[in-house]
């Protein structure tokens, strides 16, 4: 199955996407392409093209975004401007039809997503990738260097984040010489 | 797969171009070059959109020519973002401050996985 990740076009079939997340499954049919022209965010589609239209399969939306000056430490804010909060990414979802889970796409797309950040960080100085994941996910995302912030408001929103100086890092690393996360 | 007819008039310095990179690219038919054309331009036109640039390097590892044409330079990269505000409590701030002074954890396998699997 060949795979493509790129922005989503309107031209692809989301008709029968299902992840078993009601809301992350409306926000692809019915929204994605509105917020897209409307520039409130950008959603990527991993396309599988070998019949057209393109079917999605898996996608995730990347914005950017800033954390409040407010409750940071200056050692961390050393060096950035004082008007604005710390600028950042926002993974604002993530989400991988049901029929294609278990095959590692969630992986790809999050790699991609990367890659992405990594990408604009050269240019816009960001450094940490933010996501609001639902409890059953953050397991998931703990796997891959995210960490997990706690006193959110809401229990089923739960911020994390992963420091883009560790991605980079682990770009060309071998396997037999990573650390395993607790 | 369905197939649409193609034709084109080549000047007759590019056909000779054509029929030394058939003959070199062991190519049998035009459509098959085309269709081997059409998939390095595509792939080309996607590394641009991704922000990377396309470049030769020798042996020790060197760039020694960038691609560069002004059909490649059109496809802008992207990654033109728009910004989003995200509400957070005090005690949020708090913990991601505490949390990003530490030293960060070593990359995990899957991390290791995930970046290298291009």
């Amino acid at each position: 199955m060949d795979i493509n990740i790129r922005k989503l076009e309107s031209s692809d079939r989301t008709t029968d996407f299902d992840c078993g997340d009601a809301q992350l499954n409306e926000y692809l049919k019915r929204y994605a392409l509105k917020d897209q022209r409307r520039m409130f965010g950008v959603t990527y589609a991993a396309v599988c093209c070998e019949e057209p239209p393109c079917k999605v399969i898996g996608y995730y939306t990347l914005a950017n975004t800033s954390i409040p000056r407010q409750g940071l430490p200056e050692e961390i804010l050393k060096g950035t401007p004082k008007y604005q909060g710390l600028p950042a990414f926002l993974l604002g979802r993530l989400a991988v039809d049901k029929r294609y889970q278990g095959k590692d796409i969630g992986e790809v797309l999050l790699s991609r997503c990367f890659e992405h950040c990594l990408t604009i960080a050269k240019v816009s100085g960001a450094r940490y990738l933010i996501t609001d994941a639902r409890e059953s996910a953050v397991s998931w995302y703990e796997r891959y260097n995210f960490r997990t912030i706690v006193g959110a408001a809401n229990p089923d929103s739960i911020k994390m984040f992963v420091d883009l100086k560790v991605v980079a890092q682990a770009i060309d690393m071998k396997a037999s010489a990573a650390t395993t996360m607790h | 797969m369905k197939t649409v007819k193609f034709q084109a008039d080549l000047a007759s310095t590019d056909e000779v171009v054509l029929n030394t990179l058939m003959e070199e690219l062991e190519v049998r038919s035009k459509a098959d070059f085309l269709a081997k054309a059409l998939a390095l331009m595509n792939w080309a036109v996607k590394e641009k959109k991704r922000g990377h640039r396309i470049v030769t390097i020798d042996e020790q590892g060197d760039v020694i020519r960038e691609l560069v044409t002004p059909e490649l330079e059109r496809v802008a990269p992207e990654f033109e973002l728009p910004s989003i505000s995200t509400t957070w409590t005090l005690q949020e701030v708090e913990s991601f401050g505490e949390l990003a002074s530490e030293s960060q954890p070593k990359p995990t396998t899957h991390l290791i996985r995930a970046m290298n699997r291009r």
